[in-house]
């Protein structure tokens, strides 16, 4: 018996050798396959990492099936096994194929496929564990609820880090784990001369405003150093790879924690705890933060070791290490790795304070250790930069000075903005509003601890310019309150049996799908400019010539569709969520699932048309749309917190730009927002409908925004409004090398029907 | 016993999957993180599963119906048309619309939303319909079994015919033809499968038909009438007529409307011929002694008839395609020799000289009904048949893209038309008939490895040579010409087209390709008209009419006007020695006639 348990062991061994030769072995075939030695340089394939890492995943993925299976869950179907291993080899073909299939372009969709193979083995994988999690949730859940979404960010690191180079703070941080790994100091002065950026990227970088310097020439990242320590070593040992890889284990072990942390508040729910785990951590915003560098995943990770820990303590008698080591540790660190983070960790201390009387002794003293640590770090901070707050200032902490309009501005744009929205990244995300209006009605605690938990770092953040996190994936700011939000998605998906739950659901979850796969594919989508417009709706007006942007919300750019949607989308969404089941003698609506998909194409379907057909009502002159027939972007668009300009385009005498227009009635009155800048020589607005003269205007005042509005006047439907600048006097030398110009912001066009039997003029 | 009369006991491939089991000893069912069947029983109604599929057309529809590129905007109308005709046919043919098919609508119209247009976007979009196709018919599959049943197998035969026969929605082609084409040869085709799948184990039926499908890129005539021929031998055993009055109406109608008449006749007897070497003793005893001879005779006379006519293929590219036909060795392990060598002549004599690839289908498809249910050899047989399908599926992913998908499937395998190619494909298959009967672990890890192998070797594609436009070669200006770094290269690249060039008769020299290498010395070619390069628009009804059948394409597009779909051709030229180039040059002809200009879509140099 015993030499037979042996042999299977030996047999065991063997064949984990087998495997593990066999996949680094296609690994390196595949390599040499794609090396781009063989290939010219210019067409070294960006898919190349891709392909090399596919073995070494599928071999992880299918021990992490034989894992579960040992520890109590399930193994996937064979059939199901054997369809991922087609589809893996399918698209392997197609891969190394795609050249000699004439399909060059198609790299990004190629990807999607790898993509959505993936996604597919991750749902069926995320059931089969549901087992390990039994009827109440374990104290300590599995490690595989680890292990399962690192494979899965590791999977799409190659091909996201291929795609996009560091951008934003992200070659800081990494410069500084440079500095940090190598030469063992924080002082960048030497990497910046000696060019260290060039390990990861191709762009020179050089030090960013605010950035503080040492009295001889040490030059000092604004940033902390707390980010950089920690990708330090997988720096060190693996270049920028190392230090994703090293973030993409954080995120894991947030998606790990997260699950953990359910059980304070969903003990007897696993399931649909397993279901906002999977939201978590498959569904942006996080799948895109695992694979950069941000702050904001290690922070959302110590925020939640201290939540739990806190949660913990009203369980059971307190352990004072537990809460030093538990708490403390991880309230210390936040604001060593970004300053804001303080208003996630001192709530978590005054929660742990209020729901744990019986600890309050030791929080108490807790808190006085960490206001000395709090002390001393701003006083090392007057001391090395002469700023306690190093780049930062106290009015910033001033709320008074903002107006609630903005307070509602960057609330709303932080959930519903079109570019920067987390519901816009992933409208799965949409469950938390049914789930926020489950657990307001039962007044559960959950609702009390995330007002006091979340409310005072909002406060802070939503006035702010720069809410939507500026050169990053969206909801940066908004990431670390990821795992609150997640737990309001738990009640939603607990009672997700009803009709209109299961429409939404299939709806939400679909265009999910969708996003991610495009998230995925092609990762620049995700940082857009903050102009109040997002890369997808700008294909989408750029290809039909209709202003197909001003149906989305968005708080950069507010407009009608800003203030719509989110009623719109609450009511809809808490009102489905309840529909009835259906009872006996009533019509049914047929199958939830094929109704929602339905109704989402079909909404789908609808946005072409509102486009063509709604009337135009405000057009912004630099939208994807309008054609410009010279002129430039104002201002331009690398500037600086770009959002603080009214953004615009430049027309230059000769220049012109056509708006097409819906009519909304027989008449209209156009209103230009307007600047004119004068370098010598005044200029002449025509308006023009097609090619027919409407009106002129004749700006008087330089540097100054104006406001010119015109008569109402007959309108022919289906016409351009066409604005062609040019100069009053052809022969002025502009006294600057740049001519006089007109900065044109927007353009409001006001309908009436016709009052008279006159008709438009042909 | 064998396997066609096979009861549908318990646990046979007959019976239906269970759909769940109990997971553990706590009864914790991963069902629970499920949402419930969307379609119970109640509200499953065929309005409601028209519901997904209208709506994805609509949501394309609408898309294309506002594009600004009206090119853009005619292929968005076609690609709407195809995946809402391929969608509807799913709907129909799944056993319940169920969340494949909902991922399959969304996908298809986000692919039709997001991709630029053209090959990509018609390819993404396609693949996307197969796999839903798939899916459906695979979740079909694992919850009931594979029975063969009207119900969904027509839907699913007319949704595989508009996949690869989506031309035929375009308003030229469109016609009583096409109709027959998407609704008569479905139908027939999947009344020939169900009748073979009466006495058969349906995964044979399922294997033959699937590989038929897609050799033959669809339901053709062809594939049909073999089957119907087939099916005859079975009828003639029961006593049904209808096999043979189908197989009547159809031959007789195909030869009085002049459709491919001496195919279908070889294709006829060579079914005979396949039925009477099926390996099913039931039927042995009802055979007339006089079919064989008459069949072989029959054969032999329309081969011998032929040879001058035709006479299209090699012997060495016939007896590759041989090997990848899965009659080779695998085949003949499991049947017997003398049938097995029979079917096996026969099906060589019509590679070597019918031409087109959609003969292969009815040989493919009536050989593999011969085999037998199980075996090592059937095993075996499945897997190839699987890797072949898909391999062809994804080739012809953009059925217009390439149309002799059996070519491309040779070519991604990398067999070209030498010996040595057959030789080791007829190899491989031996070592992988051996390695069978040592377990499937083994057999597997071998077919990965051979598969691994096959997969470095696929053919690399280096960078596009021209700008960013299109080099457009006329009278005027008739050179084009780029410097370059010198690189090794294996060979050249050249994808074109011609305008006004249709009644260039086939082989005219159109343009002379040139690499200047390093050393000093040159590599010279000449373009050909209707081989290398062709008519953009020789699928147009009148350049059809004036000109014949148009040449193979590389690639097709739908045209501006939406009418039919432009030929785009691609010629590949081998450099000796793989000797570093440092410039390329195209020079138009000048004896060409003035009015014909030679477009360069791409100029590669393959690595």
């Amino acid at each position: 018996m015993r030499s037979r348990e042996a042999r299977s062991d030996a047999l065991a061994v063997v064949r984990t050798l087998a495997e593990v030769l066999f996949a680094a072995s296609a690994s390196l075939a595949l390599a040499f396959r794609t090396s781009p030695s063989k290939l010219a340089p210019a067409a070294a394939d960006p898919l190349r990492s891709t392909l090399v890492v596919v073995p070494i995943v599928a071999l992880a993925l299918v021990w992490i099936d034989r894992a579960c299976a040992a520890r109590g869950g399930r193994r996937l179907a064979p059939a199901l096994r054997r369809a991922h291993l087609a589809a893996m080899l399918g698209l392997s073909v197609l891969t190394l194929g795609r050249g000699a299939l004439g399909l060059e372009l198609s790299a990004p969709v190629v990807a999607a496929g790898w993509a959505l193979l993936l996604a597919h083995r991750v749902y069926h994988q995320t059931l089969t564990l549901r087992p390990l999690l039994g009827r109440r949730l374990p104290e300590r859940p599995s490690t595989l609820f680890f292990f399962l979404p690192l494979v899965v960010y590791l999977a799409i690191t190659p091909w996201m880090s291929a795609q996009r180079p560091p951008d934003g703070d992200e070659p800081y941080y990494l410069l500084l784990a440079h500095s940090l790994s190598h030469d063992l100091d924080a002082d960048l002065a030497n990497n910046y001369a000696e060019e260290d950026w060039r390990t990861f990227m191709d762009r020179p970088i050089a030090p960013q405003p605010g950035d503080p310097t040492g009295p001889d020439g040490e030059v000092y990242s604004r940033h902390n150093e707390m980010l950089p320590l920690l990708l330090a070593p997988g720096y060190r040992l693996a270049g920028r790879s190392g230090a994703v890889m090293t973030l993409a284990a954080m995120a894991a072990l947030l998606a790990w924690l997260f699950l953990r942390l359910g059980r304070s508040y969903f003990p007897d729910s696993p399931g649909a705890v397993l279901l906002a785990t999977s939201l978590v951590a498959f569904a942006p915003p996080l799948l895109l933060y695992a694979v950069e560098i941000w702050t904001e995943v290690p922070g959302a990770v110590l925020a939640t070791i201290a939540l739990d820990r806190a949660l913990v303590l009203r369980r059971r008698e307190p352990r004072r290490w537990e809460v030093l080591l538990g708490i403390g540790l991880p309230v210390a660190l936040l604001p060593l790795l970004k300053l804001r983070f303080v208003l996630i960790g001192l709530p978590i201390l005054v929660l742990a304070w209020w729901r744990a009387p019986r600890a309050r002794r030791q929080l108490v003293a807790l808190g006085v250790i960490l206001a000395l640590l709090g002390l001393g770090f701003l006083v090392s901070n007057q001391v090395r930069f002469g700023n306690p707050l190093k780049m930062h200032s106290s009015e910033e902490l001033d709320l008074a000075h903002h107006s609630l309009g903005e307070f509602a501005r960057g609330g709303v744009g932080l959930f519903f903005d079109s570019a920067f929205g987390l519901f816009a990244v992933a409208p799965l995300w949409l469950v938390v509003l049914p789930g926020l209006a489950w657990v307001a009605t039962r007044r559960q605690t959950l609702l009390a601890d995330l007002g006091l938990l979340s409310l005072p770092y909002l406060a802070l953040l939503a006035p702010r310019g720069e809410w939507y996190g500026g050169w990053s994936p969206p909801f940066r700011y908004g990431l670390v309150l990821l795992p609150l939000l997640g737990l309001l998605a738990v009640p939603a998906f607990e009672h997700r049996r009803s009709r209109g739950a299961r429409a939404l659901l299939s709806a939400l979850a679909l265009v999910t799908l969708v996003l991610t796969l495009a998230w995925v594919a092609v990762p620049g989508w995700t940082f857009a400019f903050a102009d109040g417009k997002t890369y997808l709706l700008d294909h989408l007006s750029r290809i039909t010539g209709s202003d197909v942007v001003r149906i989305f919300p968005s708080t950069i750019r507010p407009r009608l569709a800003t203030w719509l949607w989110p009623p719109l989308l609450a009511a809809l969404l808490i009102a489905g969520w309840w529909w009835p089941r259906s009872r006996r003698g009533r019509r049914s609506l047929g199958p939830p699932r094929a109704t929602g998909t339905a109704l989402l194409l079909a909404g789908a379907a609808l946005i072409p048309l509102a486009g063509a057909r709604w009337p135009s009502h405000v057009i912004e002159i630099e939208d994807a749309q309008v054609g410009h027939y010279g002129g430039h972007l104002h201002p331009s668009r690398w500037t600086v917190d770009r959002a603080r300009y009214r953004g615009g385009w430049v027309l230059r005498p000769g220049e012109s730009a056509t708006l097409p227009v819906v009519a909304g009635g027989d008449r209209v009155a156009v209103t230009i927002h307007a600047q004119w800048v004068s370098n010598g020589g005044e200029v002449l607005l025509e308006l023009r409908r097609g090619e027919h003269l409407l009106a002129t205007w004749r700006p008087q005042e330089e540097r100054r925004w104006l406001v010119h509005e015109t008569e109402p006047m007959p309108w022919t439907p289906g016409e351009p409004l066409v604005l062609a600048l040019r100069a009053v006097e052809p022969g002025t030398k502009p006294t600057a090398a740049a001519p006089s110009g007109l900065v044109i912001d927007r353009v409001e066009l006001s309908w009436s029907a016709e009052v008279s039997s006159e008709r438009a003029d042909p | 016993m064998t396997a066609g009369s096979l009861p549908a006991a318990p646990g046979g491939v007959n019976a239906p999957r269970r759909r769940s089991v109990d997971l553990d000893d706590d009864k914790i069912a991963t069902r629970e993180l499920r949402l419930p069947p969307s379609f119970a029983a109640k509200g499953d109604t065929v309005v409601v599963r028209l519901l997904t599929p209208l709506a994805a057309w609509a949501a394309l529809w609408s898309f294309a119906a506002f594009r600004l590129d009206p090119s853009a905007a005619a292929e968005g109308r076609f690609l709407a048309s195809l995946a809402g005709g391929v969608l509807l046919c799913a709907a129909l043919a799944s056993r319940r619309p169920f969340q494949g098919l909902a991922a399959g609508a969304v996908l298809a119209v986000a692919a039709g939303w997001m991709l630029p247009w053209g090959p990509v976007r018609g390819s993404a979009l396609v693949l996307v319909l197969v796999g839903t196709l798939a899916w459906v018919l695979a979740e079909r599959w694992r919850t009931e079994g594979l029975s063969l049943e009207w119900r969904w197998a027509l839907p699913a035969g007319i949704g595989i015919q508009l996949l690869l026969h989506a031309e035929l929605l375009l308003p030229d082609s469109f016609g009583p033809r096409a109709l027959v084409t998407l609704l008569v040869l479905p139908a027939v085709g999947t009344a020939a499968a169900l009748w073979a799948a009466r006495d058969r184990d349906p995964r044979v039926v399922g294997a033959a038909v699937g590989a038929g499908l897609v050799l033959a890129q669809g339901w053709s005539l062809l594939l049909t009438l073999g089957l119907l021929a087939w099916v005859c031998g079975e009828g003639l055993r029961r006593r049904n007529p209808w096999p043979a009055l189908l197989l009547g109406l159809l031959g007789g109608g195909a030869l009085v409307a002049g459709w491919e008449p001496r195919e279908a006749m070889l294709v006829t007897a060579i079914a005979v011929v396949a039925w009477w070497s099926a390996a099913d003793s039931a039927a042995e005893a009802a055979r007339p002694r006089w079919l064989l001879p008459a069949g072989a005779s029959l054969l032999l006379l329309l081969v011998l008839g032929l040879v001058p006519a035709l006479g299209a293929r090699p012997w060495p590219l016939a007896f590759a395609y041989l090997a990848l036909v899965p009659l080779v060795l695998p085949w003949l392990l499991v049947a017997a020799p003398s049938r097995a060598m029979l079917v096996a002549l026969a099906a060589l004599a019509a590679l070597r000289v019918l031409p087109g690839d959609g003969v292969l289908a009815p040989i493919v498809a009536t050989a593999s009904l011969t085999l037998p249910a199980e075996g090592q050899g059937a095993w075996l047989e499945r897997r190839w048949l699987a890797l072949l399908v898909g391999l062809t599926v994804v080739a012809g992913a953009y059925p217009w893209l390439r149309e002799p998908a059996a070519t491309l499937a040779l070519d991604l395998l990398g067999i070209g038309s030498g010996w040595i190619s057959a030789l080791g494909v007829v190899a491989a298959s031996a070592l992988l008939v051996f390695l069978s009967h040592r377990g499937w672990r083994v057999t597997g890890a071998a077919a990965a490895g051979l598969a691994l192998l096959a997969a470095v070797h696929l053919p690399s594609s280096g960078p596009d040579l021209l700008p960013a436009a299109d080099a457009l070669l006329n009278a005027k200006h008739p050179n084009w010409g780029t410097d370059l770094e010198p690189r090794s290269a294996a060979a050249l690249v050249v994808d074109s087209t011609l305008a006004f060039g249709a009644a260039l008769p086939e082989g005219t020299p159109v343009a002379t390709v040139r690499c200047f290498h390093d050393d000093g010395s040159r590599s010279e070619w000449s373009l050909e008209a209707r081989r290398g390069t062709g008519e953009w628009a020789a699928r147009r009804s009148d350049v059809r009419a004036a000109a014949g059948a148009p040449p193979r394409a590389f690639s097709v597009g739908v045209s501006p006007d939406g009418r039919f779909l432009g030929q785009r051709y691609r010629a590949l030229f081998e450099i000796e020695d793989r000797r570093p180039v440092r410039r390329v040059s195209v020079l138009r002809r000048p004896d060409l006639p003035p009015e014909v200009q030679l477009s360069l879509l791409r100029v590669e140099l393959r690595p």
